[in-house]
């Protein structure tokens, strides 16, 4: 079997998904939840909806969504905003930055791009109705690190995590509110397009559904020098997903989520030894 | 991927990115404009889903009114809301965007609420008989609907809006990868990373459930 069959197969199932939809509920039913019919019009498919079982099924899931369930998104994002406002006049910080145990020889410090990328990356995360929903998370990074940008490039890189032999890494992912229900975390090595997972990493999991990782560089974690990026997933347990998933997300992101996992992707830059 | 005239004039008007933006960012007119833009396609893909799951006119109301909502929400609520991804540049407008974000949720979750292996191949018409403990491999997939289903659904609820749309043109659609690269703007090593990627995904979701059904 070639290596395209497979999707070929898939793409041939998309076609006749298509021709099947097209068939069965012509674009009437979209203009009828767009409110976009004339009265004939609708007066036409609700005769359908009488003789029809199927037509029937089709007027009740294609009535236009109440006037209550838009202003429900509405009030969502209004609180939403509130929220970050009072965040940003500091009545009430979301971003909880860990303290440092002790202070390496090389100092730690605090990136500007750390902090960007920690307020750009709280999100709630959707869950299925059985499972209790995780909340916000924050991510924090520290490290030794500055900005760096892509040799002979003429657009600036993203910021980059800029790491050497020995030095120590501490990487934080703080749920806003304890998490009910366990926390799975793996951390990935990214480099010449493939990931691995870094079982080595020291990546720990409390009970309130913090997630640290926590190494040195050379030590307890393997990087080779150069361009690489960490990719730290969490998700419910059995939630994780493979390596090979991750992969396939669109590069350039810096977070992605599907189904009941979240990933979160960190351009790094090692160092050669010496 | 639905593309008409009615549907096109329905989703291609009124909204730039910048105004996008602003309607993410706070400015309460512009989002009840966008969500009133948004809805329609939301809910029409939600309740094409549910309709092809099979579910009846008792239940299907509330079902789609609550997806539809949920999925509004995911899309324009909070500084991580899915909209801000959308880049009318890879080709694809707001409207569909929205639409392939909304088929991802509800596609992951129908698959959520069933447990669903691979079925056996006793019950497969049509399938080649093998032995009873081999696991299903790609060819036994294809062989298969009711895999090649699970499998479609996987892929799709595992792809970004852009991951589906590249899916779409490249495999829905058969298109080359120069008339992807117009639809697109990406260019052509993109358009094959794509393929490569998608290949991956692919193999990766046969080969998690090839180990689901050896254990």
């Amino acid at each position: 079997m070639g290596e395209d069959d497979l999707l070929k197969a898939l793409g041939r199932l998309g076609r006749e998904d298509r021709e099947s939809e097209a068939s069965a509920l012509d674009e009437r039913w979209d203009a009828l939840a767009a409110g976009e019919l004339s009265a004939e019009e609708v007066r036409a498919l609700e005769r359908e909806a009488e003789e029809s079982e199927e037509a029937a099924r089709a007027w009740a899931a294609f009535q236009p969504l109440g006037a209550d369930r838009r202003r429900a998104v509405l009030d969502a994002a209004r609180a939403a905003h509130d929220a970050a406002g009072r965040e940003e006049a500091g009545t009430s910080p979301t971003v909880r930055p860990f303290r440092p145990r002790s202070v390496t020889r090389r100092a730690m410090r605090w990136l500007p791009a750390a902090a960007l990328v920690a307020a750009s990356l709280v999100l709630l995360l959707r869950t299925p109705a059985e499972v209790a929903p995780l909340p916000g998370y924050v991510l924090e990074i520290q490290g030794t690190a500055r900005e760096v940008r892509g040799a002979g490039d003429a657009t600036p890189a993203p910021e980059v995590l800029r790491l050497a032999p020995g030095s120590r890494l501490r990487l934080g992912l703080a749920p806003e509110v304890a998490v009910d229900g366990p926390v799975e975390a793996a951390v990935y090595l990214g480099s010449t397009g493939a990931l691995r997972r870094l079982e080595e990493a020291g990546l720990e999991v409390a009970e309130s559904g913090s997630v640290r990782l926590l190494g040195t560089v050379g030590r307890d974690l393997d990087l080779p020098a150069g361009a690489a990026e960490l990719v730290v997933v969490i998700a419910r347990p059995g939630g994780l997903p493979s390596a090979a998933e991750l992969e396939a997300l669109e590069p350039g992101e810096s977070r992605a989520e599907a189904g009941d996992w979240v990933a979160w992707r960190l351009p790094v830059w090692v160092e050669a030894d010496g | 991927m639905r593309s008409n005239a009615r549907s096109e004039r329905r989703g291609g008007v009124g909204f730039e990115p910048g105004e996008v933006m602003a309607a993410l960012s706070g400015d309460e007119d512009r989002l009840a404009r966008l969500i009133d833009h948004l809805a329609p396609v939301v809910q029409a893909r939600v309740a094409r889903r549910l309709l092809a799951a099979g579910r009846g006119a008792s239940a299907i109301r509330e079902e789609v009114e609550d997806l539809t909502q949920e999925i509004l929400v995911s899309l324009v609520v909070g500084d991580a809301c899915t909209l801000r991804r959308w880049d009318p540049e890879r080709g694809l407008s707001l409207a569909n965007f929205a639409g392939l974000v909304a088929e991802r949720h509800t596609i992951s979750r129908l698959r959520r609420r069933r447990p669903q292996p691979w079925p056996d191949d006793d019950e497969v018409e049509g399938a080649d008989a093998g032995p009873v403990d081999e696991a299903p491999g790609p060819e036994r997939v294809v062989a298969s609907r009711e895999r090649l289903r699970l499998l479609f659904d996987e892929l799709v609820e595992r792809l970004s809006p852009l991951g589906r749309h590249l899916f779409e043109l490249l495999f829905v659609e058969e298109r080359s990868v120069a008339e992807v690269q117009r639809a697109t703007g990406l260019s052509a090593d993109a358009v094959y990373a794509w393929r490569s990627r998608l290949r991956k995904l692919t193999r990766s979701l046969v080969s998690d459930r090839m180990s689901e059904a050896k254990g």
